[in-house]
């Protein structure tokens, strides 16, 4: 799958966009940079409307990432997967420690810790 | 009734000799009908299958045969995985529930879960030393 790309939003916010299919390959590919953004970053949404497939070995690495974040006070918000991603995320409960949003303004505003 | 059977050598702890699962089920239910949300499906739980062998039933670092077949008939669509590695029946497995906190936000275990919720029939079956898992699926349609 291609490489995320990281977008710089107002409020200290990493907008990460990513695309394609998160299968057994696209799982593979994710986890450096989702280690990178693990490691750097405190808020962040995760864009999830250009996935087209996410099943249990994309959501270990997302749900690693998001730990870290969490574990660091920071925040983290997925945006706008589309109905059979949505399904595989509210299937495993995953949506009631990420949650997921479907307006960018508002998943941004979750996450911004200096305020926007 | 249609069959299509791929074997794909294994070694315990890889999952990178599953990547070309997707393309195999993708021609094996090529013509058959099916719905796109039904082949969603059929992608999720074939992915949660084979790794579950890959990860649990090889040893890291062994060897190990994984064989798929695919079937197609009015009304169900069925893939059959053998394997002779270690037992393990996730029909009777329990999944974890689901997490209550972020120190709960294990990433493993959700596997199961997605299988049960997108595969309405799983049967296991353990025969001299090889495991058959079933999973059927509705369709083709016609």
């Amino acid at each position: 799958m291609p490489p995320p790309i990281v977008l710089d939003l107002p409020g200290n916010v990493a907008k990460v966009v990513l695309t394609g299919r998160i299968d057994i390959e696209g799982a593979r590919d994710l986890d450096l940079p989702l280690s990178v953004i693990a490691g750097s970053r405190r808020s962040v949404v995760i864009d999830l409307s250009g996935v087209e497939f996410l099943a249990s070995l994309g959501l270990r690495g997302i749900v690693v990432c998001a730990r870290s974040i969490l574990s660091k006070k920071g925040k983290v918000v997925l945006l706008a997967p589309v109905p059979r991603v949505e399904e595989v995320l509210t299937a495993t409960g995953i949506d009631r420690l990420i949650p997921i949003f479907h307006d960018e303004a508002a998943a941004v505003a979750a996450v911004a810790l200096d305020g926007v | 009734m249609p069959a299509t059977t791929s074997t794909w050598r294994l070694t315990g702890g890889d999952p990178s000799a599953l990547s070309g699962l997707y393309g195999w089920l993708d021609a094996a239910v090529e013509g058959q009908n099916l719905p796109a949300d039904q082949r969603h499906a059929m992608h999720v739980v074939l992915e949660e299958a084979a790794m579950n062998v890959v990860m649990h039933a090889c040893p890291p670092g062994e060897s190990g045969d994984l064989s798929i077949r695919f079937l197609a008939a009015p009304g169900a669509a069925t893939l059959i995985l053998d394997h002779g590695g270690a037992a393990f029946d996730p029909t009777a497995a329990v999944p974890p529930p689901p997490p209550a906190g972020p120190a709960e936000m294990a990433p493993g275990g959700l596997g199961l879960v997605l299988m049960r919720r997108f595969c309405p029939d799983i049967a296991y079956e353990r025969r001299d030393g090889r495991n058959r898992l079933t999973l059927r699926f509705p369709g083709p349609t016609g």
